[in-house]
């Protein structure tokens, strides 16, 4: 088979951009340019002396009102939940649960086998002398 | 049996040569004019950049729409950062990576309203007036709108946008080796394909 000209030559190349979308790229880009140089509506409030003074302010009222007015409501939340009375009864119930007897092996009338292997658990036998 | 002759860039892993450090110096000069508000810098940095996004973007959309509302969004995006662009480290690589995203973004958007074949697509075109090397050039975008939109973008980014393996790694966000896989793959199949195209009996 005889080797075939080269049909796709280095001249091919991918199409260059529109002439005509040049105009349209650049006046969208200084559009945008323009509109990211005005800060945006929370920058402006951040920025705002102010709103941060007021910010501050409401901050100010909330700390001081949890101190002076959140006092008693602090000092009622210190209470145990659970009465004493009710504590003492439930450390009560408690003792005796953890006292209960438990079952145990040496108790009288009770013989406990562990035969691991069945042939081992046969009684040894004398009859045969030892070789 | 002989292969068929493809383009030179197929030939071979030729890349064009340019002095890359003074283009490289274009742009973050361009970069900093841009983040020190000086939108004249615009018209230099479009054409420094226009050409390689509307191709990465045609390329990986298939569409010349598609592909110029991608130029437009990057540059909008561009103009918007103001002065963060004066971090950028990697300007070229940087816009490359915004054309690749939004092309993405756009490709999605795309699918979900229609689903349109791109066989059609012009990924290549011959100079004007020479009426041979159109159908040619005709002949091989359909070959080359086969391949995936992966595969032909790392065909573009290292044949016509003059990137590294490292580059297109960055650019489309996976590691080099990936890249250089995806490239070796690209160019496997396009081969594969242009034997077919040649002679259809195998």
């Amino acid at each position: 088979m005889t080797r075939r000209p080269d049909p796709f030559p280095g001249v091919l190349a991918p199409p260059q951009a529109p002439p005509e979308l040049r105009q349209r790229v650049i006046a969208a880009a200084r559009a945008a340019a323009d509109g990211a140089d005005e800060p945006d509506r929370w920058a402006r409030i951040w920025e705002s002396r102010p709103v941060r003074l007021a910010w501050a302010a409401s901050i100010g009222a909330l700390i001081f009102g949890h101190l002076v007015i959140g006092g008693p409501v602090g000092r009622r939340s210190a209470q145990p939940a659970i009465p004493l009375a009710a504590a003492v009864e439930t450390e009560h119930e408690l003792a005796e649960i953890v006292g209960l007897e438990r079952m145990t092996v040496d108790l009288p009338g009770w013989e406990v086998h562990i035969a691991r292997d069945p042939v081992q658990s046969e009684p040894l036998t004398t009859d045969e002398e030892p070789s | 049996m002989t292969r068929p002759a493809g383009p030179a860039w197929l030939e071979g892993d030729t890349v064009r040569s340019t002095s890359a450090g003074d283009t490289e110096n274009r742009w973050r000069g361009v970069f900093a004019e841009l983040a020190d508000g000086r939108l004249s810098a615009l018209d230099e940095l479009y054409d420094l950049a226009a050409t390689d996004v509307y191709r990465l973007a045609l390329w990986r959309t298939g569409s010349p729409e598609d592909a110029e509302d991608v130029v437009q969004d990057v540059f909008v995006r561009l103009a918007e950062q103001g002065v963060r662009l004066a971090k950028v480290r990697h300007p070229k690589r940087w816009l490359l990576t915004v054309t690749h995203r939004r092309s993405i973004d756009l490709v999605r958007q795309r699918r979900r309203r229609r689903a349109e074949p791109i066989e059609d697509a012009p990924f290549l075109e011959a100079p004007s007036g020479d009426p041979d090397r159109g159908i040619e050039a005709g002949a091989l975008s359909r070959l080359i709108a086969r391949l995936s939109d992966k595969q032909r973008e790392v065909l573009l980014l290292r044949h016509f946008a003059d990137c590294t393996f490292a580059d297109i790694g960055r650019i489309t966000g996976v590691p080099t080796f990936t890249a250089a896989s995806r490239h070796r793959l690209a160019i496997s199949r396009l081969r594969r394909l242009l034997e077919v195209e040649h002679d259809p009996s195998t």
